[in-house]
């Protein structure tokens, strides 16, 4: 038990910050996000008798993501929540999220340029946002990435670049427009 | 979107972000409160006593994951097992009756020791609250903020009341584990004391015990009501936490 604690505290409590920061971005509210972890990190806790990786961070966020598609269920928030089925349906999202409650004021504090790329993220339909955020600030494997979201490699990619392509598009209608 | 699925990536890379887009994104970093509660939740898993612990999350896991019961017949009955899972099934189910009778022939002595450590467990939420500098999640007065606070948080509606007019101003909230569950937790002042008053349903508890006690200098007073449990702990004097019992006790009878 000690050594299943300490264990656990060295290989998977480092990577607390990447599962907030996961969370954070999935759900948009900083104590959904808190709950989401600490459930994630007693869930993680009870299952690492049988994690027998190397990689605890990728293994960490697949459950931090589990978790987090778990509330949305629960939460019934039908226009975040997009089942694998409907992957195809997004194809060409509407690009009009604006309206949501992090808007760039919340973070205006900082620079400008740093206010529309975040909030341009948040604009993203949840899929896109999930892969972009694990690629570019969690820099996983597209190997990860895949296992972690449930999806074949090819749509890691495909998602991945329709996710870029995306947030460039909101970012330059937001620069021509401000 | 119907690229197709190839073991070897290049060629296929999608477009990189220009590098001045990839840094202004933020990576959120975990609030300190995040990792105290965190780290506290582990102390409370992991000082449990192992052998109803283990049985616990084998009956809570067992659902539709097999190699949790595997791995944990595993370390009882060694390695050659896991690859016979018939017999490994069977002595599931001889594991899951033992449980069962052992648990169904809980002896007035277990339930006994049960009451102590929930109340070592209250005991100790409370004197962490206080070393902590984490007495609330949700810092507030206002039983109207502190309420809505819980929801999505619990699957049950804790009663709040601020008792200020009774002379126990409400602080706050906090969300807090015992008995390696969530239980609400509010926060109320006593001229210089804080009274923690945690409370959950009551068909959840085994054989606690209502009326008031002490442990380690700190009183407890424990009651039902409204089929909610309520245990207040406090270093205030045993005649306030009476006080507060009443006051708490009426305004929720008021509230109903």
């Amino acid at each position: 038990m000690i050594d299943k604690r300490s264990r656990f505290e060295t290989e998977v409590l480092p990577h607390l910050d990447a599962a907030y920061s996961l969370a954070r971005w999935l759900v948009r509210d900083e104590h959904v996000a808190e709950d989401i972890v600490q459930d994630a990190f007693l869930r993680a806790f009870q299952y690492f008798g049988r994690f027998r990786g190397d990689a605890a961070k990728p293994w960490l966020l697949g459950i931090v993501r589990n978790v987090c598609y778990t509330w949305f269920a629960q939460n019934k928030r039908a226009l975040e929540w997009v089942s694998p089925q409907e992957d195809a349906a997004l194809e060409a999202p509407s690009l009009d999220h604006h309206g949501d409650r992090q808007t760039p004021e919340t973070v205006l504090a900082q620079t400008v340029q740093r206010a529309m790329v975040n909030a341009a993220i948040v604009a993203l339909p949840i899929p896109f946002r999930e892969v972009l955020v694990l690629r570019e600030l969690e820099e996983l494997s597209y190997e990860d990435i895949a296992r972690i979201s449930h999806i074949p490699l090819g749509t890691v990619m495909s998602r991945l670049s329709r996710a870029r392509a995306l947030l460039r598009k909101t970012l330059s209608s937001l620069q021509s427009t401000s | 979107m119907n690229r197709p699925k190839s073991d070897d990536l290049p060629g296929e890379l999608p477009p990189e972000l220009p590098p001045e887009i990839r840094q202004q994104i933020t990576r959120h970093q975990a609030p300190p409160a995040l990792r105290r509660r965190i780290h506290f939740m582990l102390d409370q898993h992991s000082a449990a006593p192992a052998a109803p612990r283990g049985a616990g999350n084998w009956l809570r896991m067992g659902s539709g994951s097999w190699p949790a019961p595997r791995q944990w017949l595993g370390q009882w009955l060694g390695q050659w097992l896991g690859q016979w899972v018939g017999i490994g099934a069977s002595f599931a189910c001889g594991a899951l009756l033992a449980v069962a009778v052992v648990r169904y022939q809980a002896s007035d002595q277990a339930k006994e020791n049960f009451t102590q450590q929930f109340e070592q467990q209250l005991v100790a939420s409370h004197v962490r609250s206080l070393m902590a500098a984490h007495k609330t999640d949700v810092a507030s007065s206002d039983q109207h903020t502190v309420k809505p606070w819980f929801v999505g948080k619990l699957d049950y509606a804790p009663v709040v009341i601020d008792l200020a007019r009774e002379g126990f101003p409400l602080l706050g909230g906090r969300l807090d584990y015992v008995d390696g569950r969530a239980i609400a937790a509010l926060v109320y002042a006593r001229s210089g004391h804080v009274i923690n008053l945690f409370i959950r349903p009551e068909g959840d508890a085994r054989a606690l015990r209502t009326g008031q006690t002490a442990r380690q200098g700190y009183n407890l007073s424990g009651w039902n009501q409204s089929s909610m449990q309520f245990w207040a702990v406090t270093d205030a004097s045993a005649d306030e936490l009476s006080q507060f019992m009443g006051a708490m006790k009426l305004a929720s009878a008021l509230k109903n």
